[in-house]
């Protein structure tokens, strides 16, 4: 009765939308509908080629067609691990892929009387969902909206027209820029706010919020961290008793995954919780937003979708 | 696909007490005890199906006494209406709770239940009802009442919606008409830790910490289950704090001549569904009840169920209300553990 952890799926539709944002549509092979899923939620696409493989997370644009249809809008990231190269060049109408089952880690907090959005650039996606829930549940919402150049707005030109009234768009190149502490000043009680986008600019609003005393618990952030890549080292899987050698660019739960260890995933970013693996030997280079301090200190836990080897070996209880 | 016979003639839950399990009944009865004592524990599995006929088997159970624990509901209802409750960021999670059951039992019971949908234009039958709705999805206006309490009526078991926020669960909707002394209105918008607050010995264990962090996680696509157990005098539904003068002083009845047909062991399937559209959860609550004189027609369950009650902790009895008739019940029991 379980649905599988994904599903097979082809791409429908490919357009590019922006110079480095293409968006694409997705149906299952099986032809039964993705389902319904809530506003914030990533699903992750399973990209295979030869023996190159890949498994980045997305977030889900919308829907169309009663959820026959998931939409993502992929950024290309030329210095990344190849996962969104592969979707820019290699993915067309007719492509199989897998698509998982969405998971949300930034959903909308329902009971706020207002819904502040701040994104920036391809930040924008998963406020797509939100604003089609915002519409849905007739709340109270207002974006803001910071691009490069109003030709890199994904989405910039039909939120402008339908929302003239809540979405405000800030154009680097005609030097408009978002002033954080401004907006979050002039909010009413029981706003809740959330932000999408670079690492700086979720930086500076989260310093900005806690400098005019907003309670965390009101503010919300999300961030896709790719792992970044790091030295090479070796895992003994103490259970199995296998040794694995992980490159450079690619991270421990990848190496593992290729020499087929399944370990529960979500995000693949760090965030989520689900690959967590007690160590057992090695020091661990942490860099996930999981682990409390205490167990990253303890030295017994890691997240190997992000987390590395501090020095050339781990030992894992696998 | 399962066949189910509902008994057509309605059984009581309270005043004459006829509710009965039928030979059939007692087989598929949840049985909650692994071993010999009982203690606390995060016992969750996956619900992923079951032995056919069994009530794992699909993701709602429905049984033969479907036609009455539906007018029972009905009962508790005319006479305390805030028994179902809401809060009013609740709606995206009501219209998802909607969904999943018409679904499952439409999927799971098709000569009971149908379901047609054109876009957003459904139509629902429930034969046993004698329901025939047709509703717009998403618009509160085309149903005769809240979404959550509409098909909650129609469904056996309790039902908890709650939401996911700050890292916790609140219960934040509830139908609660088989209560195992506890209340709605009371617990109505609390947190997880808030809501298992009076549970004696497990929050030392850790055990509430560690099902909550399981909890957050659990996905879509993927619900969980565990079975939980209390006793009650007779055949008695609800047993809410509301209504405690109707039922409490029933704990002082007990003979050791009316044990076996008195004391209920009462079993509560619970599951647990990330909800697709709300990322909310839905707690079901599935209430079994079994006379100890059915039960014992089982000699491993009757040896075990010794055991269980003699060793049973301090705390728990007094949590579990079962102080007063303990040693009555144990030395009934004993004759089948020699």
């Amino acid at each position: 009765m379980n649905t599988p952890f994904s599903y097979p799926a082809r791409v429908t539709s490919v357009n590019q939308i922006t110079p480095l944002i293409k968006h694409f549509s997705f149906e299952r092979i099986d032809g039964k509908p993705f389902g319904p899923f809530s506003a914030g939620s990533h699903a992750v696409v399973g990209m295979r080629e030869g023996d190159e493989s890949y498994k980045n997370p997305y977030s889900l644009v919308g829907a169309s067609n009663n959820f026959m249809r998931y939409e993502m809008a992929i950024r290309l990231e030329s210095n990344g691990r190849g996962g969104s190269l592969f979707m820019h060049n290699n993915v067309k109408v007719g492509t199989e892929l897998e698509i998982g089952n969405p998971f949300n880690l930034f959903p909308v907090y329902k009971p706020a009387k207002k819904h502040l959005m701040i994104a920036g650039g391809v930040g924008i996606t998963p406020f797509m969902a939100y604003i089609h829930e915002m519409n849905l549940m007739n709340s109270n919402f207002e974006l803001h909206y910071s691009i490069r150049d109003f030709e890199y707005g994904a989405f910039a030109k039909e939120l402008q027209s339908q929302y003239p009234k809540q979405v405000k768009l800030y154009i680097q190149a005609d030097d408009v820029l978002a002033n954080f502490n401004k907006i979050l000043n002039s909010q009413p009680l029981g706003t809740h706010v959330y932000v999408c986008g670079p690492h700086r600019m979720v930086g500076d609003l989260l310093r900005i919020a806690d400098e005019l005393g907003w309670p965390s618990t009101s503010v919300h952030s999300e961030e896709f961290k790719a792992p970044d890549p790091g030295n090479p080292f070796t895992v003994t899987l103490a259970k199995s008793h296998h040794e694995i050698n992980v490159r450079a660019r690619e991270s421990l739960l990848e190496a593992l995954e290729h020499a087929n260890v399944e370990i529960p995933y979500s995000c693949r970013g760090g965030a989520c919780g689900f690959c967590k693996t007690e160590v057992i030997n090695g020091d661990i280079d942490h860099r996930d937003y999981y682990l409390t301090d205490a167990e990253k200190a303890s030295g017994k836990f890691m997240m190997p979708c992000i987390s590395r080897a501090q020095g050339d070996h781990l030992t894992l209880d696998l | 696909m399962t066949t189910v016979a509902f008994k057509q003639s309605l059984e009581t839950y309270r005043g004459d007490f006829t509710y009965a399990n039928s030979e059939k009944a007692i087989k598929r009865f949840p049985f909650p005890y692994p071993e010999d004592q009982y203690m606390y524990s995060v016992n969750m599995e996956y619900h992923d199906g079951g032995e056919p006929g069994s009530i794992l088997e699909n993701a709602f159970d429905i049984d033969e006494h479907y036609l009455s624990e539906m007018e029972e509901r009905r009962i508790v209802l005319e006479k305390d209406p805030n028994r179902f409750a809401t809060l009013s960021h609740m709606d995206l999670h009501q219209w998802d709770l909607l969904e999943l059951l018409m679904e499952s039992l439409s999927r799971d019971y098709p000569e009971h239940f149908s379901l047609t949908k054109e876009n957003d234009n459904w139509v629902w039958e429930n034969r046993p009802l004698d329901i025939k709705q047709s509703f717009i999805f998403g618009d509160k206006s085309t149903l005769p009442c809240e979404p959550a309490e509409y098909i909650t009526r129609q469904a056996q078991g309790d039902f908890v919606l709650m939401d996911q926020r700050d890292d916790d669960l609140y219960a934040d909707t509830a139908m609660i008409t088989c209560a195992a002394d506890w209340s709605v209105q009371f617990d109505l918008g609390m947190s997880f830790m808030e809501w298992h607050a009076p549970v004696p010995l497990a929050h030392g264990m850790g055990v509430f910490e560690r099902a909550l962090k399981y909890l957050l996680m659990v996905r879509l696509g993927q619900p969980v289950r565990r079975l939980n157990w209390t006793l009650t005098i007779n055949s008695r539904m609800d047993t809410s704090p509301e209504v405690y003068h109707e039922w409490g002083h029933e704990r002082a009845s007990i003979t050791p001549e009316n044990v076996g047909q008195k004391i209920h062991l009462r079993v509560e399937l619970q599951t647990l569904f990330r909800l697709p559209r709300s990322n909310g959860m839905l707690f079901g609550i599935r209430t079994y009840l079994i006379s100890m004189e059915d039960l014992c027609k089982n000699p491993a369950w009757a040896k075990r169920m010794h055991r269980v009650v003699k060793t049973l902790h301090p705390e728990i009895l007094d949590y579990k209300g079962i102080t007063r008739y303990h040693k009555t019940l144990q030395g009934w029991l004993s004759q089948f553990d020699q």
